[in-house]
């Protein structure tokens, strides 16, 4: 007749709850890594870099994004 | 410390012994025959007892810690020296706390107290309300320093050059005091080999599993453990929430330092004290209550910092570890073991039982092997929740802890490891603090 084999089935379930929790905390661990490359190479909004601002940028705009138009003119 | 070249070298012997040893266990595991698992039979049993061991030793060295406590009690009915105590405290950008944290410490019941509040170039309104809350203290005098942002080695300094008690005292800015607790730390000095004294850190915000999980490394891993250590003097780590220093150690150790290799301030002091001859003793009743990180991804942040911080103080102090004398070179013996080969060892036996399961479908020797490891952690829990008094809930932690927070420390340590033995650059990531509890307590 056939019956549970509760021993293995305890077994198999923390075995398989390890694997859970270390795959878990590599997940983690990727993010982690990802969060703080991003945080390392991350660029300003930059609008002068825009499709509509390459070459001429009328007067009025060109003092409310001064700070972003060093360098060109 | 020695020189750099062969701390190198040390590290490097790690790196490859422990990727040596976790490669050979997969091995093992994926082609399994009689002498690798007779082998792997008697690393598990060398393991095992390692751990019933280090049982043993914690639960007679907090027992009879106890009975040195007492003795302690007996003593302070007279009239011991109460020297003058300067409570240091670094902080940086810490305006939803600063407020709570200053009043806490001007309600110490110690006599002869002053306060200085390092301002470690916060850019919030952290110093401005360090210096309002300074002109309403009336009994302790608070002197509040500002500096740009150098760092919380550079910021104890800069308080140390300030301060005038012959006993330091460093806190954290989001840590609360119980107001005898200055008294009660005092008491240890009358020991005059004792250098520093480690506090108690008990965490206020257990509102979700994560938490008291933590609370439960608190009690059983960290606390429990620090007893037992102080019964010998060579508690390993004096935490940043809760240390009082002798003056005249922290200058013969020659202050706190920081630096690209360094983010454990408090263990590497700690570690140069040992070195020095100088004591390290606990005291259970001076008590820092302090916020945890509430979320997984902050809880691992701080743990990548204390792990590789611990690790990179080890290595550091290796070497004149060794050469200090017993008590150095138990503490040695104790952190390698601690923070490297346990951690080798037990994620290596994992492997291993999953590489032979899937040859073989056999999952009897890890059946034993975990129930063994569970038995003795739900003895150790037993017994430190016995020893700190507390409630017996916490021993049903023990299945949580065991099946999945332990783990996920267990390989979040490895992974930390792995990125000191590479070199990864780290950057001291600040936790966000919720600052709720904190404030509650403030406004009730």
């Amino acid at each position: 007749m056939h019956s549970f084999n509760w021993e293995y089935i305890t077994a198999m379930f923390f075995a398989l709850a390890f694997v859970f929790v270390i795959l878990m905390t590599v997940g983690f661990y990727v993010n982690y890594k990802r969060d703080q490359w991003q945080r390392k190479t991350i660029k300003q909004f930059n609008p002068v870099n825009g499709r509509f601002f390459k070459r001429f940028i009328p007067g009025g705009l060109k003092g409310k994004y001064a700070r972003y138009l060093e360098g060109q003119n | 410390m020695r020189d750099l070249n062969s701390i190198k070298w040390l590290k490097a012997g790690f790196a490859i012994t422990a990727t040596i040893t976790l490669v050979a266990f997969t091995l093992a595991g994926a082609f399994p025959s009689e002498f690798t698992s007779a082998l792997v039979k008697s690393i598990i049993f060398f393991y095992l007892g390692v751990v019933v061991l280090r049982a043993v030793f914690f639960f007679t060295g907090s027992f009879l810690q106890r009975i040195d406590v007492l003795r302690l009690n007996r003593l302070s009915l007279k009239n011991f020296r109460r020297p003058m105590v300067s409570v240091i405290m670094p902080c940086y950008n810490e305006e939803d706390v600063i407020e709570a944290s200053l009043r806490n410490l001007t309600q110490l019941t110690y006599p002869n107290l002053e306060i200085i509040v390092v301002n470690d170039g916060s850019s919030d309104r952290t110093s401005y309300l360090a210096h309002a809350e300074a002109l309403h203290s009336p009994r302790t005098p608070v002197k509040v320093l500002d500096q740009r942002n150098q760092g919380k080695a550079s910021a104890l300094n800069h308080g140390l050059l300030h301060a005038q008690g012959e006993i330091i005292m460093c806190v954290d800015a989001d840590s609360r005091m119980n107001p005898d607790a200055v008294e009660m730390g005092v008491r240890q000095f009358q020991d005059h080999r004792v250098g520093a004294v480690a506090g108690f850190v008990e965490i206020v915000n257990q509102r979700s599993v994560l938490l008291l999980l933590q609370q439960m490394e608190y009690l059983v891993g960290l606390n429990f453990t620090r007893r037992a250590m102080s019964f010998l003097g060579v508690v390993p780590i004096v935490p940043g929430p809760a240390g009082l220093f002798r003056r005249k150690a922290l200058m013969q150790a020659g202050g706190f330092i920081s630096g690209k290799n360094i983010f454990a301030e408090d263990a590497e002091l700690s570690m140069r004290l040992l070195t020095k001859g100088w004591k390290i003793q606990t005291e259970d009743q001076m008590v820092a209550r302090t916020e945890a990180p509430e979320t997984h991804r902050d809880l691992l942040r701080q743990r990548y910092r204390w792990n590789r911080g611990t690790y990179q103080a080890l290595l550091l102090n290796f070497f004149s570890l060794l050469e200090s004398g017993w008590r150095g070179r138990w503490i040695a013996f104790h952190l390698l073991l601690e923070s490297v080969i346990t951690p080798v060892l037990n994620f290596g036996l994992i492997l291993y039982f999953l590489t032979y399961f899937f040859t073989t479908g056999n999952l009897e020797m890890f059946t034993m092997w975990y129930f063994y490891l569970l038995g003795i952690d739900l003895l150790t829990t037993v017994m430190a929740v016995h020893n700190q008094g507390r409630m017996p809930m916490w021993i049903a932690l023990t299945f949580v802890n065991k099946i999945y927070y332990f783990y996920m420390l267990l390989t979040w340590r490895l992974l930390s490891l792995y990125e000191e033995w590479l070199g990864v650059d780290m950057t001291w990531d600040k936790l966000n603090r919720e600052g709720s509890v904190l404030k509650e307590s403030l406004h009730a």
